[in-house]
């Protein structure tokens, strides 16, 4: 910037002449530097585009065959359906568990927090946490909650290993949907005597309902495609169910939270660490199903997020 | 004055009902701060040692230029300042005789009978009639439908709302505009039958027709004997709607009187160039 | 006469009940720490190695009784920052045009459609990698890329991975710069490339640079898509992009499979476990280092 400041105060015509010349250069690189941009912005378009498509295209065929989506691994066409249910078992399970403490935890940071150190090493927790990687998660539970807690390579150890690496997310959106309602009707509530707890629950809560629910489905589809926490906490060898078992504590019984369970993630991991014959198609089928899976969760928290925030401006 | 002997008439409540209980009431001393210091960040002292009396049946204007520490010293009057971090409030606050600044103080009670307006309408995403209802609900004082009724009416008569939404009750408050949402504030606080009220600069985001609407509803509490405190930083306004008038300069109470005197009358220079236009 | 709880009870209810969800977490957090630092430190103070032969040592064969980690060290290190150099000029390029260039486009259509790629789960980008990438590989270097596994592919598919992560961190750091100093900045004649290449960045660097470390962060953590694409050859150190290598993360995952606990070689493994743990709190302090340096700079 100096050398135009330095231009624009020489009288001379010869400098004026260098003005003009520094000004179609400049203009020049200016039309560069947004050709340059806009082909990188393409580029990543293209990528992203690409990636979707050739899975669609390489897995489609598979995942639409007849019995892809019905049949059990071992079946004659093989298929993913305990897959599938043990994915979204565990989906299920992990939510169960991960919402209701990263809810409290939450509005703890947001409402109560005292400003002090306990309440900054708590935060700090957190933090750690959400820079962990997944297999020192996976590693810990393989020991934590399959040994020490005697839980076994379960479910429930990969629910509670998944609820790991999905707290800090959820923490996180909870308590910026918090924190973006106005204050004004967090004091207004105080103002009438009263507690943090009912203006939370009361107040709060509701108006951030719909920063909430998207939150936790696009952290759902952070969990439903997880897998190497769950390699050694709920394990990898594709399950053995029987829908018509009644006992709970059955190692075939499907809704058994004490049984092994193998998700779509760690199928897929398991075909290509350990390949077979024809395992390929099935590896690029299972994967479509998981990206499809996942798509759905996006746009799932879009929609759902649009229709809350929609009723609750309209009631 | 029919209006006026309505509204006491159904103003029951913490505080007395009749024209001589309020005339009574009127010279009673409900509120007094001796001393009240606001620090934030343990060094920062936004408010400087401020004795000022409050009574039942008046409206007391705090005016000053932005910054002077009105807003704080109101915020001290419920204990709000509490609610934030790292602010601490010295000094004694005389409620009905008893200090109010301790710890061991019930903020959930104490606030039932300080109410506070804010300076932008805050009400919360639920029909008008829970509005009113939620706090008085949430307190354990309603019983019935008919007294949830009777409350809803009382309290948006008092407010000059109930002629406009009687029949939107179920509807949203946030369909409402901004001067009939501050309304409901009023109402909605008025519900929880206070004898103190405090407004925050509550005309400060609405247009003149409103403002005056709120002035008026103002005035005519008066005559039920509540005390009410108005931070405004418009002095007509104050002219227009209060009894006393404190004035704040820089954290310090400068000089407080009846309005006449302090608009008429004033003894302190910062006052006078305040009020003639120097500054502010 | 309603029921009402008494609100200092109902208070201290709220604040038990939240605050037990805080410390639970807490104390999850302490447990692994102390955990993989317990089993991970087993390895020098029980088993004897020499922490400094542990770091250094340049083969990895459990077989032999040899733990050199630095194989791996430096398969993770390698395939961090390749990824983020592959990345980050995309990232912020991407960044720049949706922030200066097509706001509209950048918040409608950009954002969300690079949404979809955080979302996209790693293994399937292993899976990519592995019939995609490496393939590619075989294809560009032919005979000297080998299977087409090692460093190289790694880096591409993590800098896949990492994009959106920069991407977006790095929008929001485009859009904090206030547009006061666009303003000034256009005032003074200056061109938009001017702009955005003196002010805009340059204001906005502190809050990249945290973007570039979260985007490390989740390179160096990243575990599967590493681990199918590398070729998971930890028992000697990587001799070029295109060798078969491996990363902490990678030799863990296959490792774990088979080791028994209670074994030299699982705590070794644990010892690996350490060193990405003591890695991400070091990425964590950076990022508030960065952050406190930024604060100091905007007062």
């Amino acid at each position: 910037m100096d050398n135009r400041t330095a231009t624009a105060q020489a009288p001379a015509a010869g400098a004026r002449r260098d003005l003009s010349a520094h000004v179609k250069r400049i203009g020049r690189q200016d039309k560069i530097a947004t050709g340059i941009l806009t082909a990188i912005v393409a580029f990543v378009l293209l990528l992203l585009a690409g990636i979707i498509l050739y899975i669609l295209v390489r897995g489609g065929g598979t995942a639409l065959t007849p019995g892809f989506l019905t049949n059990p691994s071992s079946a004659e066409v093989s298929g993913i359906l305990y897959q599938l249910f043990d994915s979204f078992y565990m989906l299920i399970i992990t939510l169960l568990i991960s919402v209701p403490i990263s809810l409290g935890g939450a509005i703890f940071l947001v409402e109560y927090a005292p400003d002090n150190w306990v309440t900054s090493a708590a935060s700090t927790a957190i933090e750690t946490l959400s820079s962990l990687p997944s297999i020192v998660v996976g590693m810990f539970g393989s020991l934590f909650f399959v040994v020490v807690m005697g839980w076994g390579i379960s479910i429930i150890s990969g629910a509670v290993a998944l609820t790991m690496f999905n707290i800090p997310i959820l923490v996180r959106t909870i308590q910026q949907a918090l924190e973006d309602v106005p204050r004004s009707q967090r004091d207004a509530a105080l103002a009438m005597g009263l507690t943090r707890w009912e203006t939370t629950v009361n107040v709060l809560l509701p108006a951030a309902m719909p920063a909430i629910v998207t939150g936790i489905v696009i952290s759902a589809g952070r969990v439903f495609g997880e897998a190497a926490a769950l390699i050694f906490t709920s394990g990898s060898a594709p399950s053995r169910l029987n829908f018509a078992s009644t006992d709970l504590m059955s190692p075939t019984n499907p809704f058994n939270i004490f049984r092994p369970a193998c998700t779509l993630a760690v199928y897929i991991w398991r075909l290509t660490s350990e390949p077979t014959p024809g395992s390929a198609e099935i590896v690029w089928g299972t994967a479509t199903v998981l990206i499809v899976c996942v798509l759905l969760f996006n746009v799932l928290a879009r929609v759902l997020g649009k229709f809350l925030a929609r009723r609750l401006t309209a009631e | 004055m029919t209006d006026t002997a309505h509204q006491q008439a159904v103003y029951g409540g913490a505080s007395a009902t009749g024209q001589a209980a309020s005339a009574a009431a009127a010279s009673d001393v409900l509120l007094r701060t001796q001393d009240v210091t606001v620090t934030y960040d343990l060094t920062k002292e936004a408010l400087h040692k401020t004795n000022l009396e409050f009574r039942a049946g008046e409206v007391t204007a705090l005016i000053g230029p932005s910054g002077c520490g009105k807003s704080t010293f109101l915020r001290c009057l419920n204990l709000m300042n509490r609610e934030i971090p790292r602010c601490k409030i010295g000094g004694q606050i005389f409620y009905h005789g008893r200090d109010i600044n301790t710890p061991k103080e019930n903020l959930f009670e104490l606030r039932k009978s300080i109410g506070m307006v804010f300076q932008q309408p805050t009400p919360f995403r639920k029909s008008i009639r829970e509005n009113i209802l939620f706090a008085p609900k949430k307190h354990g004082r309603l019983h019935g439908k008919d007294e949830e009724d009777e409350l809803v009416e009382t309290s948006l008569r008092q407010a000059a709302l109930w002629d406009e939404v009687k029949d939107k009750l179920k509807q949203s408050a946030h369909a409402l505009s901004g001067g009939q949402q501050q309304r409901l504030c009023i109402a909605r606080t008025l519900a929880m039958k206070p004898d103190v009220v405090l407004y925050d600069e509550p005309c400060s985001a609405l247009d003149p027709i409103s403002t005056y609407t709120i002035e008026e509803t103002i005035r005519q509490l008066c005559d039920t004997g509540l005390c009410q405190i108005i931070v405004t930083h418009n002095m007509q306004q104050a002219g227009r709607v209060s009894d006393r008038t404190a004035f704040f300069y820089v954290g310090d109470m400068v000089e407080t009187g009846t309005t006449q005197q302090i608009f008429s009358a004033p003894r302190d220079q910062r006052l006078s160039d305040y009020l003639t236009g120097r500054f502010g | 006469m309603a029921k009402v709880m008494p609100k200092r009870r109902l208070e201290n209810i709220g604040l038990t009940i939240t605050g037990a969800c805080v410390a639970l977490v807490a104390l999850v957090v302490l447990t692994l720490i102390f955990m993989v630092a317990q089993q991970g430190l087993t390895t020098f103070f029980v088993d004897g190695f020499d922490p400094i032969a542990f770091l250094t040592g340049t083969h990895w064969i459990p077989e032999q009784d040899m733990y050199g980690a630095l194989p791996m060290i430096v398969g993770s290190f390698s395939v961090t920052l390749l990824s983020t150099i592959i990345a980050l000029p995309i990232a912020l390029g991407s960044a720049m045009f949706v922030v200066e260039v097509a706001p509209g486009f950048g918040t409608r259509v950009f954002q969300p459609l690079v949404e979809l790629l955080v979302g996209i789960p790693s293994v399937v980008y292993g899976v990519l990698g592995l019939y995609v990438v490496n393939a590619a590989m075989r294809a560009i270097f032919g005979a000297a890329a080998g299977t087409g596994a090692g460093i190289l592919s790694g880096s591409i598919v993590l800098a896949v991975m990492i994009l959106p992560t920069v991407t977006t961190l790095s929008i929001d750091a485009l859009r904090a710069v206030p547009n006061e100093y666009r303003e000034g900045s256009y005032a003074l004649g200056c061109t938009r490339w001017q702009t955005v290449w003196h002010v805009v960045l340059k204001s906005a660097t502190p809050s990249i640079m945290t973007a570039v470390i979260l985007g490390m962060t989740r390179a160096f953590g990243e575990t599967l898509a590493v681990q199918m694409v590398i070729g998971g050859v930890e028992r000697n150190m990587p001799t070029g992009l295109l060798s078969p290598a491996s990363t902490l993360t990678a030799t863990l995952t296959s490792g774990l499979n088979n080791a028994v606990s209670g074994t030299e070689f699982y705590h070794a493994l644990w010892s690996l476990g350490l060193i990405l743990l003591v890695m991400s709190l070091v990425f964590i302090l950076i990022i508030h280092l960065i952050g406190r340096k930024g604060a100091k700079q905007h007062g």
